[in-house]
């Protein structure tokens, strides 16, 4: 198991790396500079350049940044916050999104597992059909309708919830994006599980399970539940990266300072170390995300666990 | 199955629970201060390091010049008392208030604006608006300083005691005292600015100011910045509010959601909300400073080595001046943007600066009546097609109009696309190239385009901010050495633009009088237009939602931060 550990560090590592250096160059590919604007003129950006070595050979610029990198450096922003540290701009922004993505993650997966085991165990009937609504309309319609409707009635008419995000009341003011941006999770949650536990319902060994006598939580949590988690966390993994790294849309809604609007800023303005230290913090949440959900399935299914160990060994 | 049973039952409670937790009053503004509605958030706090419009706002609560405008948009001393220039008019003398303190309590002494002024013009400091020294005040040898031929301690710049300041320019600047009102020339209390280090600016904690609000919360980029009262502030019994609060929200829905709620007692409306709101009480258009015009490239040898036709076709006058009078500006601001912008007819726009007998530059020159040659006018467009088609010996001509990706600016581009079909009856046709703005600037610096819609905003309250746009100062230098002129018309017509050059020099260098420099100026947009060297199309306004009881915010058309120090909350 460790050695299947160090393997997946190693391959996560060199990973990064490629992913840095693709950055690197599609950054040069793209049009324009950070200091393309209608005031400066054309010495004045040299001189600029100049400044803050965009000059220099793309190789040269690619391994100074890679040896910050290393010491958790992501340089200094040039346009959405001049010549500020963008661990500084971080500092506040990546907590938040997180924060309001584990909290629509969590809502997401809770509720969508248990409308899945509803819809499943209550096979063609009112229940399920609701479920089936449910997941449709979660599925199809964007988080942003959801947030826009749940801002015009729970935050406009009735008042129950602040309108914008705040940090003076960073509980209550997240409430409502947690709930725009759990929809897609509760939506393909429910309609996986439902699919999963159908099938794992209808096999052999759960007649079997039941025929020795064993019924009602144990039988559908222990027995059933944990035989269709594995494709369920394969497809939590990416839902849950998506989700941390902030979502563009419904953050500009509800004016939460978080990562996705961030990250466009930074592409629109051509804010190269911006772009490239979001893309990087969202390339690491995902290699590590899933490596968790990896080790998670030998957790929940031995068989898994027993094959990688013996590749392992 | 009784399991499922219990589940449903969970599920709902915990979701009355939720719902029931989220309870709570509706908030609303009670106190005394102004929440205000900004669409970008603030990039710098450092007035000699940021460019833009927010964050020039905000820094000018909390700092202040050597000069301001009054709420008729007079020039008044804010940190200077007094001011006198010398009989040549080129050195200018001001007294700093004795009674101006920083939030730390040190005095703001001349020192602050000698370290200001060179920090502005410093090459090593790098600051993107460095032109504003060398440029247009022109201070005395502050090109050598900038291109690194003289230490920044030659500049024309000296503290004459604690608080007396002095500068030298290189020629008399007729419209010195609204320079000085500008953000680049904000006073530095370097030895704060040097204990902080690289955290300067980002934290109340890392900045200084000396204007009527002191900086209580913030950190970069962040969504809410709040202002109190500076109890230091010179004038502070004059300041009634008890601080600001700034509030980043880039949804405009969102935002006028916030303002209902009285969340905001300002709010800033796009175009697809004007018509709702237009009728409102509250509805307010300000003059914004941006002009939006096509800019035309008329033969930059350097980029398309003449093997581009097209910009061959662009040299000819009857083809421009047909173009120019083929789109209706008024249908551009009235049904496309709708945002209370109105058609420019002309290069100034409304609002920029006041003519010498007190009038403004659009009441000056009337554009409908002296430019009724430039007007949109169908026929007329036509008849000057067919002019330019036998001239060139070409009927059909197909141009790319390259456009940055915002919605509006596309909707204009399309909306005279259009237009061009229409009046040319499908014999001139543009097709549009959507870019970044970043990608729309680096294209058309590098002369890399056609036709391109861009904007420009003013520096400051002066026609000379447009009028050297198309001058010689202003000309592009290309990788292989070879200079250009605002979309290359030196190319097209060297004597007319030689002699403009002559008209903008004699503006700047102080030989004229403030009436004849007024009138060539006038001169020099005649030329621009009369010779469709660009064509322009709306002048940028803002709508705005201000809640009733706000009362004596003062806005400034041009260039100049809206002012809040004056600004209280009727009760």
């Amino acid at each position: 198991m460790k050695k299947y550990i160090a393997e997946r560090l190693g391959t996560a590592l060199v990973t990064i790396l490629v992913i840095i250096f693709v950055l690197f160059a599609m950054m040069q590919l793209m049009p324009g500079s950070p200091f393309n604007d209608e005031k400066l003129s054309r010495e004045l950006i040299e001189k600029l350049n100049e400044k803050y070595g965009l000059n220099q050979p793309i190789y040269v610029q690619f391994f100074k940044y890679v040896k910050n990198i290393a010491k958790f450096d992501f340089g200094i922003s040039y346009v959405i916050n001049k010549n500020i540290s963008i661990n500084l701009m971080l500092k506040t922004r990546v907590p938040t999104s997180m924060r309001i993505g584990l909290q629509a993650v969590s809502v997401g997966a809770v509720i969508g597992l248990l409308l899945g085991i509803i819809a499943a165990l209550k096979h063609n009937t009112f229940w399920d059909n609701l479920t089936t609504v449910i997941s449709v309309l979660g599925v199809s319609v964007p988080s942003y309708v959801f947030a826009l409707l749940m801002l015009y009635f729970f935050a406009y008419r009735l008042g129950w919830f602040p309108l914008l995000y705040t940090k003076t009341e960073p509980f209550r003011s997240s409430l409502l994006p947690t709930f725009a941006l759990s929809m897609f999770t509760i939506a393909s949650i429910a309609r996986f599980t439902r699919t999963e536990m159908l099938e794992v319902l209808d096999s052999d060994y759960m007649l079997l399970v039941e025929s020795k006598g064993i019924s009602g939580p144990a039988l559908i949590f222990r027995h059933a539940l944990r035989n269709a988690l594995i494709p369920i966390v394969t497809v939590l993994g990416p839902l849950v990266v998506g989700l941390m790294t902030g979502s563009l849309v419904v953050e500009k809604i509800f004016s939460i300072p978080g990562m996705g609007a961030l990250m466009t800023a930074a592409i629109q303005a051509n804010d190269y170390n911006v772009t490239i230290a979001m893309t990087y913090i969202y390339s690491v949440m995902y290699i590590i995300i899933m490596l968790v959900v990896d080790l998670l399935y030998g957790v929940i299914d031995p068989r898994i666990r027993l094959a990688k160990e013996d590749s392992g060994e | 199955m009784k399991i499922a049973k219990k589940l449903a039952a969970v599920l709902l409670a915990s979701l009355m629970i939720v719902s029931f937790g989220a309870c709570g009053k509706k908030s609303g503004s009670v106190d005394n201060y102004i929440d205000i509605h900004i669409n970008t958030e603030v990039t710098s706090l450092d007035p000699q390091e940021a460019t833009d419009g927010t964050s020039f706002g905000v820094q000018s609560q909390l700092i202040e010049g050597l000069t301001g405008l009054d709420k008729d948009g007079n020039t008044e001393g804010l940190m200077a008392e007094g001011w006198n220039v010398s009989d040549d008019n080129l050195t200018w003398t001001f007294n700093i208030r004795k009674d101006a303190y920083w939030t730390n309590g040190d005095p703001v002494t001349a020192q602050d604006f000698v370290d200001a002024f060179q920090t502005l013009v410093d090459p090593v400091y790098n600051s993107e608006y460095a032109y504003m020294g060398y440029s247009i005040m022109q201070i005395k040898g502050s090109q050598d300083v900038f291109d690194g031929k003289a230490d920044k301690s030659t500049l024309g710049v000296r503290a004459v005691d604690e608080k007396t300041f002095e500068v030298t320019l290189e020629y008399p600047c007729p419209f010195m005292l609204s320079l000085t009102c500008f953000n680049s020339f904000y006073p530095r209390n370097q030895k704060f600015i040097d204990s902080c280090g690289e955290n300067y600016g980002t934290s109340p904690e890392t900045f200084i100011g000396c204007g009527p609000f002191k900086l209580v919360e913030y950190e970069p980029s962040t969504e809410t910045i709040v202002l109190d009262k500076n109890e230091k502030y010179y004038n502070a019994d004059s300041v009634k509010l008890d601080g600001l609060r700034y509030h980043v929200i880039k949804d405009a829905q969102s935002a006028i959601l916030a303002y209902e709620n009285n969340e905001l007692d300002y709010a800033v409306i796009d175009g697809s909300l004007v018509e709702t709101y237009k009728d409102n009480p509250e509805f307010q258009v300000l003059y914004g400073s941006y002009l939006w015009y096509l800019s035309l490239n008329m033969g930059n040898e350097h980029t398309f080595k003449g093997s581009n036709k097209n910009l061959d076709y662009l040299k000819n006058l009857n083809l421009r001046k047909a173009l120019m009078r083929a789109y209706d500006r008024e249908a551009v601001a009235n049904n496309v943007v709708k945002d209370g912008s109105i058609a420019a007819d002309y290069v100034y726009p409304k609002g920029l600066a006041s003519a010498p007998d007190g009038r403004d530059v659009r009441e000056y020159v009337d554009a409908k009546t002296v430019y009724a040659d430039c007007l949109y006018n169908k026929e007329e467009a036509y008849k000057l097609y067919e002019a330019a088609a036998a001239e060139l010996g070409v009927t059909d001509f197909d141009f790319e109009l390259v456009v940055e990706d915002n919605q509006q600016a596309q909707d204009v581009a399309a909306f005279i696309q259009g237009q061009f079909k229409d009046t040319f009856q499908g014999h001139v046709n543009v097709h549009l190239k959507v870019e970044t703005k970043k990608a729309r600037l680096a294209d058309m610096n590098a002369g890399n385009f056609e036709i391109g819609l861009t904007r420009w905003g003013p520096d400051y309250a002066d026609p000379m901010t447009y009028t050297d746009l198309w001058s010689s100062s202003n000309a592009q230098v290309y990788d292989d050495g070879t200079r250009s002129l605002g979309g290359g018309w030196d190319v097209v017509d060297p004597e007319l633009s030689a002699e403009y050059d002559k008209k903008v020099k004699a503006c700047k260098d102080g030989s004229l009088s403030i009436q004849d420099r007024w009138d060539t100026m006038m001169e020099c947009e005649k030329i621009l237009m009369e010779n469709a060297i660009i064509l322009p199309v709306y002048q940028k306004n803002d709508a705005s939602l201000i809640k009733g009881n706000v009362k004596g915010i003062e806005f400034h058309a041009i260039g100049m931060p809206t002012v809040y120090r004056n600004a209280y909350i009727e009760k």
